[in-house]
């Protein structure tokens, strides 16, 4: 089967997230593809210090999530109107491979930070992660690479 | 040109990960080179043996064969085959990417269990240290197939 029928690509409303967008819509155009956004929102940096320090409400924090999510998902359909997206609770690379499964998304096209050496170690990846667990084929997209020109014309599937 | 840097071993998954790719290089009416870095072995080909030893030249013909056979597959996308040694298969594909100036880098991978979580992968590893977009392909093993990468 050609994957970039259902993509599935992460947000976090970050630089990365735009080239990562641009690749998914011209793949999505290409192979006449559906594309699904998944923002996770992470409660635990609000919760870790639960007990020594006071409750944040976390809700207001995830309303605004919704709020820009749903402008992402705007911008997105105009340029490709088979697009919708979905918010979730809980760790970043848990709710992405949650959300593939859950749609019935056959590949991924995730935007990196280009993070190296210390940074990344320190940091982690949220990419790395999903590159590493997915089930479906991952197209990970570095910050300073130029777009990847898509042929026009007829479906390459 | 757009090009893209295939990257495959010699196991049963590398016509599943050619599938993909050359559909891929399709959509992008791309240029691909197909790669195939074979992992030299020092208790193989001693220092200086290399002219004697008829193991390296059988390796390559080897993967020679096995690339001429996956780019058959797929006639209507432009193949060029490039095969290198190397201790680390990894940094050859990393550098196999720089020297042919690839777009893209398409290359497979088997999954991510027992000494991989502390070693990593092939994969994670090209996909971690790339300064280009990098296609990872999870392809599934055809039944009754072994997941070796045999030489």
């Amino acid at each position: 089967m050609t994957p970039f029928q259902h993509i599935l690509v992460p947000v976090d409303f970050g630089d990365a997230m735009h080239p990562a967008i641009d690749l998914a819509v011209a793949l999505a155009r290409k192979f006449e593809g559906q594309i699904t956004l998944v923002y996770a929102f992470d409660p635990s940096p609000f919760t870790a210090m639960a007990p020594l320090a006071p409750q944040i409400d976390v809700e207001p924090l995830i309303a605004s999530a919704e709020t820009e999510l749903k402008k992402v998902l705007e911008q997105l359909r105009v340029q490709w109107p088979k697009s919708d997206s979905v918010l979730r609770r809980g760790l970043p690379c848990d709710v992405i491979l949650q959300a593939g499964k859950q749609h019935g998304c056959d590949s991924m096209v995730v935007g990196t930070h280009g993070r190296r050496g210390v940074a990344r170690f320190l940091l982690g990846s949220v990419a790395e992660k999903i590159v590493r667990l997915s089930p479906v084929p991952v197209l990970t997209v570095h910050p300073l690479v130029p777009p990847v020109p898509l042929a026009h014309g007829a479906s390459a599937a | 040109m757009t090009k893209i840097l295939i990257a495959v071993d010699g196991s049963a998954r590398a016509p599943g990960v050619f599938r993909a790719a050359a559909n891929l290089a399709r959509a992008m009416n791309a240029h691909a080179v197909l790669y195939r870095a074979l992992e030299a072995s020092p208790d193989f080909t001693p220092p200086g043996a290399a002219g004697i030893d008829p193991l390296p030249a059988y390796l390559e013909a080897k993967a020679r064969a096995q690339l001429t056979s996956l780019a058959a597959t797929a006639p209507d996308v432009h193949c060029e085959l490039r095969i290198e040694e190397s201790l680390q298969p990894w940094r050859a594909i990393l550098a196999a990417a720089d020297a042919v100036r690839a777009d893209m880098i398409v290359i497979g991978s088997h999954g991510y269990h027992g000494w991989d979580r502390i070693l990593g992968t092939t994969a994670g590893k090209v996909a971690n240290l790339s300064h280009r977009s990098v296609f990872v392909v999870h392809e599934r093993l055809p039944e009754g197939t072994s997941g070796t990468a045999p030489q």
